[in-house]
């Protein structure tokens, strides 16, 4: 045991062997299926897929949070700063939230509580977490609003006195009051436009610096995850195609899925070329696959990828990759072969 | 106008700034001329309930008998007569103010108390707990608010306490479903999950988060139900189970004038008004504030 969790502890967050289903009266959701993680510090994870993917469901279960029922966990152990999240009492798990592990919500419009000003929402999460009183927490909230560009004497406001970006940053702050060692960014800027995505990733990025914080971005925009990240792990259905640094899976793309993500980004060079989306849709989640699940959309496929699951194979330095076609001699995907 | 010109910032010139909720939903209030008239003959009435309490001794002005004057009709000296008992009909519907106030705020306090801290445990948590809450809460909803009132007056006896005992508690269910659905609402906000990711209790984020943002749908139910409960009284009173003789409560004036109800009809009019008017005004305001909180009605 102790030796296990001294290796866990090199790693800011490490996920092993997680599977997560929903499972209601009409069927069982295979949301997250025996995925690996793992998170340096300082690092930043850029978690991509499309919707339903289950990018949320797998960071949600960091922090102990999947509703159960209908969540049911059936493998897997996540620690945090070496300890496992699984085994944390309730007192534990509410010191690790937003101490250890905070998150920005997708949305800043719905985020934030209505009714409470944004002053008294950042010194909540101050004194759950700090020891201090709720003058001093009021204080503290006042200066982490200003490390995000607000001016401290907008403590006092209520949120729909803020723009959107604005928002965004106090949900960030909110996020950063207590310096979390980790912290998970759920589609910050999905809903923010463009001009302001560029400031809350500016923004982000900063804050990472000065606190040292090691982060998990969650996104299905590629151009955000070359802005920030420096690893990248692909999921789709439950699983995790493809996983390595950022210029490895940007410069020498493997997976056909990840190729296909690419492909269905418009091109700035070429702008009168059609835009090439994946076929298909994504499998239907509530049944189990025999074979690799990208198998019916993959220009790729042979009748072996129907038949057996590929798992995820060293190719590469700090670069995995889970599909068959590499067992084939000689075999490179499209976008690979150009020169 | 969504702003007013308010704020002054450094160099002297004024600048326009936001109108928080307060001012919002006052604004939007103001808009509805009837809830305006609601709200003053409801001030009126509260301030003619405290200031009654100094103007009138409870034992001579209120409950003392004078054979001398009885069953006078309203005349300059007495404007709204007097009863059997030759007390003044206008000293005792005044003071009857004080009761119907108290019993409707007591009723409601004890009924949105209770009913909504089941009604938020109920919605918040969900799953079995909501069952067993709810399924009791509408089994007590099934026995009719007399009977109910009946039962707890005939078991502990006719008093002021027992009788907004009983209103209060056979108006809990109503409290504990309005609770229940907004809580149901506001519990899928993302703010209440971000909430938790933050490390807050369940306990702290039904009060802090939840409730402050299901509060208007409870507001307006507290404040209608506040009618309701002075007409139940003065219904409980009026068959003899509520407050007892000599109280001047405006149910039980009804009933002792019974029998002479038909050659002095003062005796029933003017208690009978007092009822419809702060009823009519509570629920003026009611509806006012409905509108004012209901953000698809806005601007």
């Amino acid at each position: 045991m102790g030796v296990v969790q001294e290796r866990s502890s090199e790693y800011a967050m490490e996920i092993r062997d997680l599977a997560i289903r929903y499972v209601t009266d009409e069927a069982t959701v295979y949301a997250v299926n025996h995925i690996d993680l793992k998170l340096r510090p300082q690092g930043t994870l850029g978690l991509v897929g499309e919707t339903g993917a289950g990018k949320t469901t797998t960071v949600l279960s960091i922090l102990n949070l999947i509703q159960t029922p209908p969540g049911v966990i059936d493998s897997g152990e996540i620690f945090v700063n070496g300890r496992n999240v699984r085994e944390m009492t309730p007192a534990e798990l509410s010191e690790m939230r937003g101490k250890e592990v905070s998150m920005i919500f997708q949305d800043p419009m719905t985020s934030l509580n209505p009714v409470m000003t944004v002053g008294e929402q950042i010194a909540e999460s101050i004194l759950l977490h700090e020891n201090v009183d709720k003058k001093t927490a009021y204080e503290m909230a006042k200066k982490t609003l200003e490390t995000v560009g607000i001016p401290g004497e907008r403590a006092g406001e209520y949120p729909h006195q803020f723009s959107g970006g604005m928002k965004q940053r106090v949900v960030i702050a909110i996020a950063l009051a207590c310096h979390p060692n980790v912290l998970i960014a759920d589609e910050p800027t999905t809903a923010l436009d463009v001009t302001i995505q560029a400031q809350v990733l500016d923004l982000m990025r900063k804050l990472k610096e000065s606190y040292h914080t090691s982060t998990i971005l969650i996104t299905h925009d590629l151009g955000v995850v070359a802005e920030i990240c420096d690893e990248v792990a692909v999921m789709y259905a439950g699983s995790i195609v493809e996983i390595g640094s950022l210029r490895e899976v940007y410069k020498n793309t493997l997976h056909p899925y990840t190729e296909g993500l690419f492909n269905s980004l418009p091109n700035m060079g070429d702008r009168a070329s059609e835009l090439r989306p994946i076929k298909g849709l994504t499998p239907d989640p509530t049944k189990i696959y025999e074979g690799c699940t990208f198998a019916e959309r993959c220009p790729y496929a042979s009748e072996e990828c129907l038949k057996r699951r590929p798992q995820l194979k060293d190719a590469g330095e700090n670069h995995k990759v889970a599909c068959l076609a590499y067992e084939r001699e000689g075999f490179a995907i499209e976008r690979s072969r150009k020169p | 106008m969504l702003f007013k010109k308010s704020k002054k910032i450094d160099d002297g010139r004024s600048i326009y700034v936001k109108k928080s909720r307060m001012q919002e939903i006052w604004h939007q209030f103001q808009k509805n001329k009837g809830a305006v008239v609601g709200l003053i003959m409801l001030i009126i009435i509260i301030g003619i309930a405290i200031v009654s309490g100094f103007v009138f001794d409870y034992k001579e002005d209120i409950c003392a008998r004078h054979a001398a004057t009885r069953l006078i009709k309203p005349c300059l000296e007495h404007p709204f007569g007097t009863d059997q008992m030759g007390r003044s009909v206008l000293a005792r519907v005044l003071y009857g103010t004080r009761y119907s106030l108290l019993i409707g705020i007591v009723v409601v306090g004890v009924s949105t108390g209770i009913g909504t801290m089941l009604g938020a445990i109920a919605g918040y948590y969900g799953g079995k707990i909501e069952t067993v809450i709810m399924r009791i809460v509408e089994i007590f909803m099934m026995i009719p608010n007399i009977l109910l009132g009946i039962i707890f007056v005939a078991a502990f006896g006719i008093s002021l306490t027992n009788l907004m005992l009983a209103l209060g508690l056979s108006t809990v269910p109503h409290f504990a479903r309005t609770a229940r659905s907004s809580v149901m609402t506001v519990r899928g906000n993302e703010y209440v999950e971000a909430a938790k990711a933050m490390g807050v209790s369940d306990f702290k984020i039904i009060f802090t988060h939840v409730l402050p943002n299901a509060l208007s749908a409870i507001l307006v139910q507290a404040t209608t139900r506040v009618a309701s409960a002075i007409i139940s009284a003065a219904t409980f009173s009026f068959i003899g189970l509520g407050v007892p003789s000599p109280t001047p409560e405006w149910g039980a004036m009804l009933s002792d004038a019974r029998q002479n109800m038909r050659d002095f009809p003062h005796l029933v009019i003017f208690p009978g008004l007092a009822i419809m008017v702060t009823v009519l005004a509570i629920n003026l305001v009611g509806d006012g504030l409905r509108d004012a909180l209901d953000p698809k009605l806005k601007r």
